[in-house]
């Protein structure tokens, strides 16, 4: 494994803001670090960046301390914006990229073709401070990746993004982990984590609640998740044996069993009455197992 | 190294570049050229360009009337109308003034100026300092001097040496000597006064704006506190030097130029009049009282949380200052009180006092050195403290007292 937490913990005073948070991140791989506001990612976050130093447990790469490992390597997008308002967008680049030792010449091609990727182009003289918000968070993004670090940290990356301006951050994410970048960030839009990352780290209160696949989260469940589209009653459907709960939205059924298995005996019941127009059977969303596992007892 | 002189050159160039600083800078250097043109600007305003005319009635029969010289802005002309016809003269406004010169019993010379308004007080000082030296050379001339021994008493000027009989205790300096250091060391405080007072808000700005806005921690997380810090002191520093420089150099140059170089003369003589030992020490003083209050302002900068909060965090700073320059400013007039004495070896104030003690007094230069040393040591030990809590300031974003947060700082540092 590339970067690894073990028993990570992080007391200020005494408020305990990380708890014994342990976590594998292989690479090539993207990892997501979701909780609730005030759950703990940020301070992990700059335990990584040894901006914090832990009150005990130890963060790895590679068999060895990350203190090891070349600041020059380490990308990061903080939470809030972090760049100099009053600084053209480009000179901004160039900054941050030379921060990273790399070189003027070789910096001046890359802001231009990523400025290009970005749809930035036409802004690259203009004062950060006047770019909309959305537009400052993707001079943040490249400001953090400009330098093709080893291991990325992103805080929030998603916040202010518009839809195509997201789908243009997940491409960008997506290839850098492809040439074997460690992608670690946050993000309270489960729908971007779902679709982005292999591995997640579920945290509330500092104390981690799941770690690992998001399809062995799914599986701690099951396919619970049932849609349904035909001439039913919502009360026909709610006496079915299994059923928990049942939803109507549109014209469909949501269904929610009480286990995978139930699934088949509903649908032959509901197959006597002849054709279904719609009938599936899915594992939770990431966005309900989240709100189940934070909701409830932490198990 | 590379990235302390990336952000290094960085802190440097956008502070030169940043439109406040060129136009201070511009203010000040037309203020200076104010000050070298003062006689040619002020022409251009005093009321009457022409001089004024005075008609002397002279009524000595030992012509004193010959004893007032005309110049720019007195024209002395002897007349033998009578006193009733020139008065009617100054009433159609034909002559400004009439001059009657007379003897009393006792042979001393009287003068009585009859005017149609009141003087200007410059012209009434000009006549009356007229009326003195012609006076003073009257009562020469009475006494049937040669002109050589006339000019000896006029022109005489005593100078009091001093030699101290103590052993090893250095010669007194002389009193032209501590006159020009008082002056030169005036400059020396009012010159630390202005750039502390200005350089200390643009560091700790500078240094709050890059921690409000995160980017300190993109920096000290690719960088080290150490780099951060140190960067931002000596950028800071050698923007001050830049202006400091261009100030003194465009004023020099401008004592060159402007009034016929009459002000370069000046300026020649004075620093002809310094030791070398007086130049050292003040340089040095005046390089490490800008390095101390800037490394002060780089830590408040670090432990406010917002830029609008830095204001209230350096007061305590400038009130200091503010009783560094009081201080000596008193000294001004007696730079050898027990204030001044004290106040020259506290860190924050030495640099405006110590000069001042060592040009205007006859004391040691070892005392100086003491003061520098400790001044040093001030700089080093603040230095070594503050990157104890450096890295961790930059994630305290909690209200309370500086001292709360240094607290807080050094927890997080750990
Ligand atoms: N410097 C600090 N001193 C004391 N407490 C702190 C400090 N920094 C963070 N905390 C506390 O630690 C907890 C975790 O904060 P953190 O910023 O890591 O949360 P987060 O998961 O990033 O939340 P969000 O989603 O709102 O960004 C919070 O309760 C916060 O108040
Ligand atoms: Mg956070």
């Amino acid at each position: 494994m590339t970067l690894s937490a073990e028993h990570l913990t992080k007391r200020f005073q005494n408020f305990l803001a990380v708890d014994h948070l342990s976590f594998k991140v292989e690479e090539g791989e993207i990892f997501g670090l979701i909780g609730q506001n005030g759950a703990g990612k940020t301070t992990t976050f700059r335990m990584i960046l040894s901006l914090l130093a832990p009150t005990s447990g130890k963060i790895n790469w590679r068999d060895h301390s990350i203190r090891g490992l070349e600041r020059d390597q380490i990308g990061y997008l903080p939470e809030e914006r972090g760049l100099y308002p009053k600084m053209p967008v480009e000179d901004q680049l160039m900054f941050f990229g030379q921060l990273r030792s790399w070189p003027k010449k070789v910096l001046k091609k890359e802001i231009s073709e990523w400025l290009e990727r970005f749809d930035l182009i036409e802004k690259r003289k203009v004062l950060t401070e006047t770019l909309s918000k959305g537009n400052q968070q993707k001079v943040q993004l490249i400001a953090s990746l400009i330098h093709k670090p080893r291991l990325l940290i992103l805080d929030e990356p998603f916040s202010g993004l518009d839809p195509v301006n997201a789908g243009l951050l997940k491409d960008a994410v997506v290839s850098l982990k492809k040439e074997g970048t460690v992608i670690i960030f946050s993000s309270h839009r489960m729908d971007h984590v779902e679709e982005l990352c292999d591995h997640i780290c579920l945290l509330k209160k500092g104390k981690s609640l799941f770690s690992g696949a998001i399809l062995d989260l799914k599986k701690q469940y099951g396919k619970i998740n049932l849609t349904i589209r035909g001439p039913y009653d919502k009360t026909e459907l709610a006496a079915l044996p299994g059923v928990q709960s049942v939803t109507k939205e549109k014209e469909m059924y949501r269904l929610r069993l009480h286990h995978e298995h139930d699934a088949r005996p509903i649908f032959q019941t509901l197959a006597k009455n002849g054709f279904i127009e719609r009938f599936s059977l899915d594992y939770l969303s990431l966005e309900e197992l989240f709100t189940r596992k934070v909701a409830g007892k932490g198990e | 190294m590379n990235k302390f002189i990336l952000l290094f050159s960085q802190s440097y160039t956008n502070k030169l570049k940043a439109k406040s600083f060129l136009i201070t800078t511009l203010i000040m250097l037309a203020g200076i050229a104010c000050f070298f043109m003062w006689p040619t600007i002020s022409s251009w305003f005093s009321s009457d360009d022409k001089p004024m005319t005075v008609a002397v009635s002279d009524q000595t029969n030992a012509q004193a009337a010959t004893y007032f010289h005309s110049s720019k802005q007195i024209k002395f002309t002897p007349t033998t109308r009578s006193v009733h016809q020139e008065e009617q003269r100054i009433v159609k406004g034909k002559t400004d003034a009439l001059l009657v010169l007379s003897l009393d019993q006792k042979g001393a010379l009287q003068a009585e100026l009859k005017t149609k308004n009141p003087l200007q007080l410059t012209d009434q000082q000009m006549l009356e300092e007229q009326t003195r030296a012609a006076n003073q050379l009257f009562t020469i001339q009475q006494l049937n001097l040669s002109a050589e021994q006339a000019q000896k008493i006029m022109n005489q000027k005593i100078e009091l040496h001093q030699k101290v009989l103590t052993k090893n205790a250095e010669n007194g300096k002389t009193s032209g000597q501590k006159s020009t250091a008082t002056l030169v060391s005036y400059a020396v405080a009012f010159i630390i006064y202005l750039f502390v007072l200005s350089y200390l808000s643009i560091i700790s700005s500078e240094i709050a704006a890059e921690k409000d806005s995160r980017i300190m921690e993109i920096i000290i997380s690719s960088t080290s506190p150490v780099t951060h810090l140190l960067s931002r002191v000596f950028g800071t520093l050698a923007l001050a030097m830049t202006q400091f420089i261009v100030l003194i150099g465009g004023a020099l140059l401008m004592a060159r130029a402007f009034q016929d170089g009459k002000y370069w003369d000046m300026v020649s003589t004075l620093l002809s009049e310094l030791t070398l030992g007086y130049t050292v020490f003040a340089i040095l003083f005046f390089f490490l009282a800008c390095l101390l209050y800037t490394l002060v302002g780089a830590v408040l900068g670090s432990l406010v949380n917002k830029v609008q909060d830095v204001g209230q965090a350096v007061m305590p700073v400038t009130m200091l200052l503010m009783v560094g320059f009081f201080i000596a400013i008193s000294g001004m007039s007696n730079p050898d009180t027990m204030l001044i004495k004290i106040f020259s070896y506290v860190p924050f104030t030495a640099s405006m006092i110590m000069p001042m003690r060592i040009g205007a007094t006859d004391m040691a230069l070892w005392q100086a050195f003491v003061s520098l040393v400790f001044l040093v040591l001030t700089i080093i030990g603040l230095f070594l403290f503050s990157l104890r809590f450096y890295r961790g300031s930059v994630l305290t974003y909690s209200n309370g007292s500086i001292i709360k947060k240094i607290k807080q700082a050094i927890l997080l540092s750990k």
